[in-house]
């Protein structure tokens, strides 16, 4: 087969895929209400703030309001409440150690960026500007912003661990990142330094897989990672369980202390819940962000 | 360790093998097993954590342990195990394997071909030629290598006489120069010395070793006739101790099917060696009886067969004219009817009719002229007995009739005597006591016997000799004359009461008994000669008998010498129309036992030689398969669910393979209406009842809102009954009974309204209450359950009108009676209910032999398994036998439903009122 065809083969399949990460997150989006961010002054906006009396020169013949400058002998300007979108950053680890998936489970890439998108669906329906944290795809509105928010996503990268991605952040915006957290812990340090810097704060995402939390494993076995960078080689897997789950703990401990730090927040998503639920977590939190 | 002793290698140099098990051993020790690849990203926290314990590096202990026990059972099964090993002779040369074979060799000689075949291994591995003898059929010695009279093993077969040495000696001596050794399978007895002269013919051959029967030994040697009953003598090879027996005296029911009709518990008292059993039974069952037999001994030795030796006799009576006007008290035949009624069947006709039928004694009563006189006297010839009767005509007849007629025993003199006349001067006369020569000798005479009237005759030279009962004062009551192989009897009273009161008392039909029963037993053996008896039905070794094959006649004269040999045998022999039994009568003086001289050696029966090679192999391939378990279990690839479904396959071998229990999933049966059968054991007759019951199942479902799913066997003793609304029960003989459990499962589901049709499948041939052998098992299945009591469908049965109007339930059979549960008469006539009122309107059992399975059974395209009749009006029983099948699972599925349907026309006619 010729790499043309290949590539488009792959192609086609990333776009399903991705249509497919679409329907699930609308979805999942629509039980979310997004409230815009009023701003206590008149301005740009769908609700009503004030009714002020007409100054000539100042506004325009068109702006008056009828309805309301006939009961009087006045004329009256109906003036609505200003509104500012917020940008959301967005990030999914495309490495791939996040592609793994344990039988019976979703892909935790696949996990992840469903809920991302659901999200991020549910902040573009409320007005907010959404985009990724680099330079590929910067925070803007519109349904089409999704579209490619959600090609973007299905990207798969070629390096079994990596958190480089995320370093471009709008001052004062709201973050989202998912991953497993499995690549060295100083990625997250420099990521959560350069939005702390920028007054980002956000949501850090831990997605992982239900194998990777209870460990069932027996016997001689050789473990290795997705792509093979890493081996461990056992005589007795079961002996290791109660080591890796602490170093597991500890791992989320200090990731949780990171967050704390900077402010952010860090939520565990490892399938053993529904995804909606997931999916108010991170609302409530970035919420939370936002007011607080 | 007695059980090492017994083994042995028929390769034992392979067993070296065993010495590299050790180096086996360290080699597994040092490969650990094979990882398992995971994927698994969480992989880096993994990092740098080592193991706690060594222990699963190397292969655990106790799997080293089962591989180098698989090993070790591969190299003793190479090596050829084999329990028992017999030593091996050391002589060489050419061997003869000798077989009595005579009528006492059946009681062990399944034993005898066993111990026959391991000497035979022994002679193959020694590589000898054998000849088999079989001294009851000798023929030309023939050595050949084993591999060639294997087959022959299966065709020696003991015979039902003793062993023809003469033939014997002469096969020995056409092989004069030749030298071997023998073993001599003995069945225990002398033979009359013959054997021990026979012996020191081979002992001059060769070696001779001996395998002795030890079994017990019995033998019949006669029946004899006693008063009224018989007697059975029984002998057994002399033996010190107390033997319990049970004599059996077989024979066949009125259907003709072979039957035990008595069975008698005796013993032989310590130290007594012959026993006589004495048996009474009524005339009716007395007259079947074909032969005796010692229960549990299969040997022709052990069987004495009958003929018709017990057959009632079958008289005619005659009486002189006049008879038939007085009352029936006075007829001079009612008294010998009665008298002979009891063993004997009455003929009546015509003279000429009754000879044709050759009756065994003719009864004339005060009869002058014979009719047909020729014709009785050679019938007389023949062996008949003419019993007549004196009276008033005979009394009053001319004195030359008497002196030309050959059917009389002596000449009358006229007019006979009256004792008790008012005239005369002497009282009554009684009875003088029998004579010893006389057929009666032994019969008590009652006191108040008195003769009134006589006939008397000439006084002659040889009239002494012809009187066989006589009065006090000498004068003759009863004479007899020999004629031919028969005899006339004339009684000098009358057959009624008229002139004594002789018919009146019990010495009546004792004195007719006598003179008719033919004493054959002895009888027969008399008057053999100088007639050809063709063999009908012949023993065999085994004391079965069967239509003899390719036997020729033997002469009488022969016959009655009775040394039976191979061309006449003990059996049933004929001659014209008689029919006689030669038995070999076995008395003590044949029972001899064999004194074998101590250079004899006399082995002992052995067990046999057991081959173990499959075994060990089967055990290193079990070990193999439990290793390869093991293994996947430590290297965590054996899943817990897979390694159940294992445990439960090799746990539960039970279940059989191939049979159509389907039955595991009971939510199925369930889910839709399922017909079940039995399973019968018998693979085609389970194989009908499903195809019948899937093809019931597909035209109810095409017929009706019923639509059953596949029909399914049920195995009793494990199945649940339950889900079935009916059980169709196809009844084949060879069906083993139930369990207790069974049975108490099939009472349940009886009790709480499950219904079972059972199948005869025989167009019920053999009646209801027949004892064919299918309804003999459906007897014996149907014993232990609770089936009410039963009646033929009546023609108001719900059955009849369930679904379709039916008169009669046809399978593949048609007309047999179909029963159900009997109706419950209390609870209305049916006058006032024109339905059953039954429990709930269901029969929990249908019996029936109509072979409905087979006139059911489609297959899948729907097209007929069997064949239903002829043409058109076969389809049209099929039909209807599809009609019975869709109101049965309607009835059934509907309960008192549909009898209440027949209600309706009549609740709508009063709610019209």
């Amino acid at each position: 087969m010729s790499d043309a065809l290949t590539l488009r083969a792959q192609a086609a399949e990333l776009a399903d895929s991705g249509g497919d990460l679409l329907l699930e997150a609308e979805r999942l989006s629509r039980s979310l209400i997004m409230g815009e961010h009023g701003r206590r002054k008149a301005g740009l906006g769908d609700h009503f703030w004030q009714y002020r009396p007409f100054e000539n020169g100042v506004d325009s013949p068109r702006s008056i309001d009828h309805r309301r400058s006939a009961q009087q002998d006045q004329y009256f300007v109906r003036q609505l409440e200003w509104k500012t979108p917020q940008a959301l950053h967005v990030w999914v680890d495309q490495s791939a150690s996040m592609r793994f998936a344990s039988k019976g489970n979703a892909g935790k890439n696949n996990r992840a960026a469903i809920l991302v998108l659901a999200i991020a669906i549910a902040a573009e329906k409320a007005g907010e500007r959404v985009g990724l944290c680099d330079s590929t795809l910067a925070p803007s509105r519109g349904r089409k912003q999704i579209l490619q928010l959600a090609k973007q996503l299905n990207l798969q990268m070629d390096t079994d661990y990596s958190l480089t991605g995320p370093a471009e952040f709008l001052t004062s915006a709201t973050a989202l990142i998912a991953s497993d957290f499995l690549s060295k812990s100083t990625d997250v340090e420099s990521i959560l330094s350069i939005a702390a810097d920028r007054g980002v704060r956000g949501v850090l995402l831990q997605v992982l897989d239900p194998l990777e939390c209870s460990f069932p494993f027996q016997g001689r076995a050789l473990f290795q990672s997705v792509l093979g960078s890493v081996e461990h080689d056992t005589l007795q897997a079961a002996d290791l369980k109660s080591e890796y789950l602490k170093r597991l703990a500890d791992r989320q401990q200090r990731l949780g202390e990171l967050a704390d730090m900077a402010r952010w927040d860090f939520l565990v998503d490892d399938g053993s819940f529904a995804l909606i639920i997931t999916l108010s977590k991170i609302y409530q939190s970035l919420s939370k962000g936002r007011t607080g | 360790m007695a059980f090492f002793a017994t083994l042995g290698f028929a390769v034992p140099w392979i067993l070296l093998g065993l010495l590299v098990l050790p180096v086996l051993w360290i080699i597994l020790r040092a490969i650990p097993p094979a990882p398992i690849r995971r994927i698994f990203p969480a992989v880096v926290l993994l990092h740098g954590l080592l193991d706690k314990s060594h222990a699963s590096d190397r292969t655990p202990w106790w799997l080293l342990l089962l591989r180098s026990f698989a090993m070790a059972s591969v190299i003793i099964g190479m090596a050829g195990p084999i329990l028992n090993r017999q030593e091996n002779v050391q002589t060489r040369g050419d061997l003869l394997i000798l077989l009595d074979g005579s009528w006492a060799s059946g009681r062990d000689w399944s034993q005898k071909i066993e111990q026959i075949e391991n000497e035979l291994k022994d002679a193959e591995r020694a590589s000898r030629n054998v000849a088999f003898m079989l001294l009851t059929a000798p023929s030309t010695l023939e050595f050949r290598p084993v591999n060639m009279l294997k087959g022959r093993i299966a065709s020696l077969k003991p015979r039902a006489h003793d062993p023809d040495w003469s033939q014997a000696t002469a096969v020995l001596q056409a092989v004069i120069s030749k030298k071997f050794d023998t073993i001599w399978f003995s069945d225990g007895l002398a033979h009359g010395g013959q054997k021990s002269r026979f012996l020191s013919d081979l002992q001059d051959r060769g070696e001779v070793s001996v395998y002795n029967s030890q079994a017990p030994l019995f033998t019949l040697s006669g029946v004899s006739l006693l008063e009224d009953s018989f007697a059975v003598d029984v002998h057994r090879l002399s033996d010190v101790g107390q033997a319990d027996f049970t004599l059996l005296a077989e024979g066949v029911d009125p259907a003709g099917n072979p039957e035990v009709i008595a069975r008698l518990e005796q013993a032989f008292k310590a130290g007594k060696n012959d026993v006589r059993v004495e048996i009474s039974l009524p005339p009716e069952l007395r007259n079947r009886i074909t032969r005796f037999s010692i229960e549990a001994q299969r040997y022709a030795g052990a069987r004495f067969i009958l003929a018709n030796e017990l057959r009632r006799v079958e008289a005619a009576i005659f009486a002189g004219s006049g008879d038939s006007e007085v009352t029936e008290l006075l007829k001079s035949s009612h008294y010998a009817k009665r008298a002979l009624g009891q063993n004997a069947d009455i003929l009546s006709g015509q003279m000429a009719d009754i000879l044709l039928a050759n009756p065994d004694i003719i009864l004339l009563a005060d009869v002058v002229t014979v009719e047909a006189a020729e014709d009785v006297e050679a019938w007389v010839k023949g062996g008949g007995t003419l019993l007549r009767f004196a009276g008033p005509r005979l009394a009053g007849a001319k004195r030359d009739i008497f002196l030309r007629d050959p059917l009389m025993p002596v000449a009358l003199r006229h007019g006979g005597r009256r004792l008790d006349g008012a005239m005369s001067w002497g009282l009554p006369k009684e009875v003088a006591p029998f004579e010893e020569d006389s057929p009666f000798a032994g019969l008590e005479i009652p006191p108040d016997l008195r003769v009134y009237a006589q006939v008397l005759a000439q006084p002659g030279p040889e009239l002494s000799g012809k009187v066989i009962a006589s009065l006090q004062d000498g004068t003759p009551l009863v004479t007899r004359t020999q004629l031919g192989l028969g005899q006339i009897v004339l009684v000098h009273v009358t057959a009624n009461a008229e002139w004594s009161n002789l018919p009146l008392t019990g010495l009546f039909p004792k004195l007719l008994q006598r003179l008719a029963s033919r004493d054959n037993l002895s009888v027969d053996i008399q008057d053999l000669a100088g007639q050809t008896w063709t063999p009908i039905k012949t023993l065999d070794g085994f004391g079965l008998l069967s239509a003899s094959q390719s036997l020729v006649g033997v002469k009488g004269s022969v016959l009655e010498e009775g040394k039976f040999n191979a061309k006449m045998p003990p059996g049933i022999y004929q001659s014209d129309a008689r029919v006689i039994s030669r038995n070999l009568a076995l008395n003590s003086d044949a029972l001899e036992a064999m004194e074998w001289p101590g250079d004899v050696v006399l082995k002992q029966s052995s067990i046999a030689e057991n081959d173990l090679a499959g075994f060990f192999l089967s055990l290193a391939v079990l070990a193999m398969v439990i290793d390869i378990l093991a293994s996947l279990s430590i290297s965590g690839r054996l899943r817990t669910s897979a390694a159940l479904c294992l445990a439960i396959l090799f746990v539960h071998p039970a279940l059989p393979v191939g049979a159509e229990s389907n039955f595991s999933p009971e939510i199925a049966l369930t889910q839709e209406v399922v017909l079940g059968h039995i399973l019968s054991g018998d693979k085609a007759v389970d194989q009908i009842a499903n195809e019948g019951l899937y093809g019931l199942s597909k035209v109810i479902g095409e017929r009706t809102s019923v639509e059953p799913g596949q029909p399914v066997g049920i195995f009793l003793e494990s199945d649940e009954l339950a889900f079935f609304p009916l059980i169709y029960w196809p009844v084949s003989a060879s069906q083993p009974l139930p369990s207790r459990q069974a049975y108490e499962k099939l009472n349940i589901y009886l009790n709480t309204g499950g219904v079972i049709l059972f199948d005869t499948r025989d167009g019920d041939l053999a009646g209801a209450r027949g004892q064919g052998q299918v309804n003999r098992a459906l007897q014996k299945l149907t014993q232990s359950l609770d089936i009410p009591r039963l009646e033929t469908v009546p023609d108001n049965h719900v059955l009849t009108r369930s679904f379709y109007l039916l008169q009669d339930f046809p399978g593949r059979y048609r007309g047999s009676q179909l029963w159900v549960q009997a109706s419950n008469m209390q609870s209305g006539t049916s006058e006032e209910l024109p339905f059953r009122m039954l429990n709930d309107g269901v029969t929990p059992v249908l019996i029936g032999g109509n072979d409905w399975a087979s006139a059911w059974a489609l297959d899948d395209a729907g097209v007929a398994n069997y064949p239903v009749g002829r043409g058109y009006a076969g389809e049209r029983q099929r039909e209807m036998a599809f009609r019975f099948g869709v109101n049965l699972i309607m009835h059934v599925l509907t309960g008192n439903y549909k009898s209440d349907q027949v209600h309706v026309p009549a609740l709508l006619e009063r709610l019209g009122k």
